[in-house]
C-alpha cells in the first residue's frame, strides 16, 4: 500500500509490516501505527514513519550497535502490554535526536521502543535504570567503540 | 493526600505491600529506599516528561542531516543495521 510522508513523498509499504503501538509514542499518544523504513543499506539508522500522519517520523537505531552492553529491563506490565510470550521475539530500538550540530547527535536510552516481532505490537517503555540517559551522545559512543573494539 | 514529617532511617508504609525508607537525608537531597511487589511500577515523576521532550526533539530532527559527511563517516565505523525482524 502507498502512504504519504512529508519527508520522503509517497512511499510503498507492505501492509504486514505495520507496527501498532496501543499507547503511541510518548507525547504523540494519538498516533498508533508506524512502519520501519530502511534509510540506506549501509546505515544503522531506520525511519520510524507514522502511517496516518505524514509529518511525523523519527530516526531510530539499533542501540546495541553503539552500546554493546545496553540492557533493557522490562516490567511485567510492559510484557503484558506487548502480549509477549517469548522475550526472544522482542526487538529494541532507540530514538535518535539530530540537532543542527550533528556532533551532538543523541540517542534516548531511557525510553526505548520495544517491538514484539511475533504480533507487530510495539511500546515505548520508560526504563527505571538510572544508568541510561534520555540523551546519550552517539558520537562519544562511536569514539568509545573505536577505543575498545 | 498526606503530608508526613520523617527523620533519617524512618519508614512509611503505603498499603500492605509498599514500604518507603528514608535512608539518608542531606542538604539538597534525600536517598529513598522503596520496597514494593514486582508488579508495582516505581519511577521518578519526571521520567515520562523527559522521554516526551526527547520524542518532540527527535520528531523535529532534520533527516537531511543524516547525509552530512560527519555522520556518514562516523557510522561507517559502526556498520549497517542487521535484522529488522
Amino acid at each position: 500500500m502507498k502512504i504519504k510522508t512529508s519527508r520522503f513523498g509517497e512511499i510503498e509499504i507492505d501492509k504486514d509490516s505495520i507496527v501498532t503501538m496501543p499507547d503511541g509514542m510518548l507525547g504523540f499518544s494519538e498516533i498508533k501505527q508506524y512502519v520501519l523504513v530502511k534509510h540506506d543499506e549501509k546505515s544503522p539508522f531506520i525511519w520510524y514513519q507514522a502511517v496516518e500522519e505524514p509529518g511525523l517520523a523519527f530516526v531510530i537505531t539499533d542501540p546495541f550497535a553503539f552500546f554493546p552492553d545496553y540492557e533493557v529491563g522490562l516490567t511485567q506490565e510492559d510484557l503484558d502490554a506487548l502480549d509477549c510470550h517469548d522475550t526472544r521475539d522482542l526487538a529494541v530500538f532507540v530514538v535518535v535526536v539530530i540537532p543542527e550540530n550533528a556532533e551532538q547527535m543523541t540517542a534516548n536510552l531511557r525510553g526505548p521502543i520495544v517491538i514484539n516481532t511475533a504480533n507487530r505490537i510495539a511500546r515505548q517503555v520508560v526504563l527505571t535504570d538510572e544508568r541510561y540517559s534520555p540523551n546519550q551522545s552517539l558520537i562519544q559512543a562511536i569514539k568509545d567503540l573505536a577505543k575498545n573494539p | 493526600m498526606l503530608v508526613l514529617k520523617r527523620k533519617e532511617g524512618q519508614v512509611i508504609e503505603v498499603g500492605n505491600d509498599i514500604k518507603i525508607i528514608l535512608k539518608e537525608i542531606r542538604k539538597g537531597h534525600v536517598k529513598v529506599m522503596i520496597s514494593a511487589p514486582d508488579d508495582v511500577r516505581i519511577r521518578r515523576a519526571e521520567s515520562e516528561k523527559e522521554i516526551k521532550l526527547e520524542n518532540k526533539r527527535a520528531a523535529a530532527s532534520d533527516f537531511n542531516l543524516l547525509e552530512s559527511p560527519l555522520i556518514k563517516s562516523a557510522v561507517e565505523k559502526v556498520g549497517a543495521e542487521g535484522d529488522l525482524g
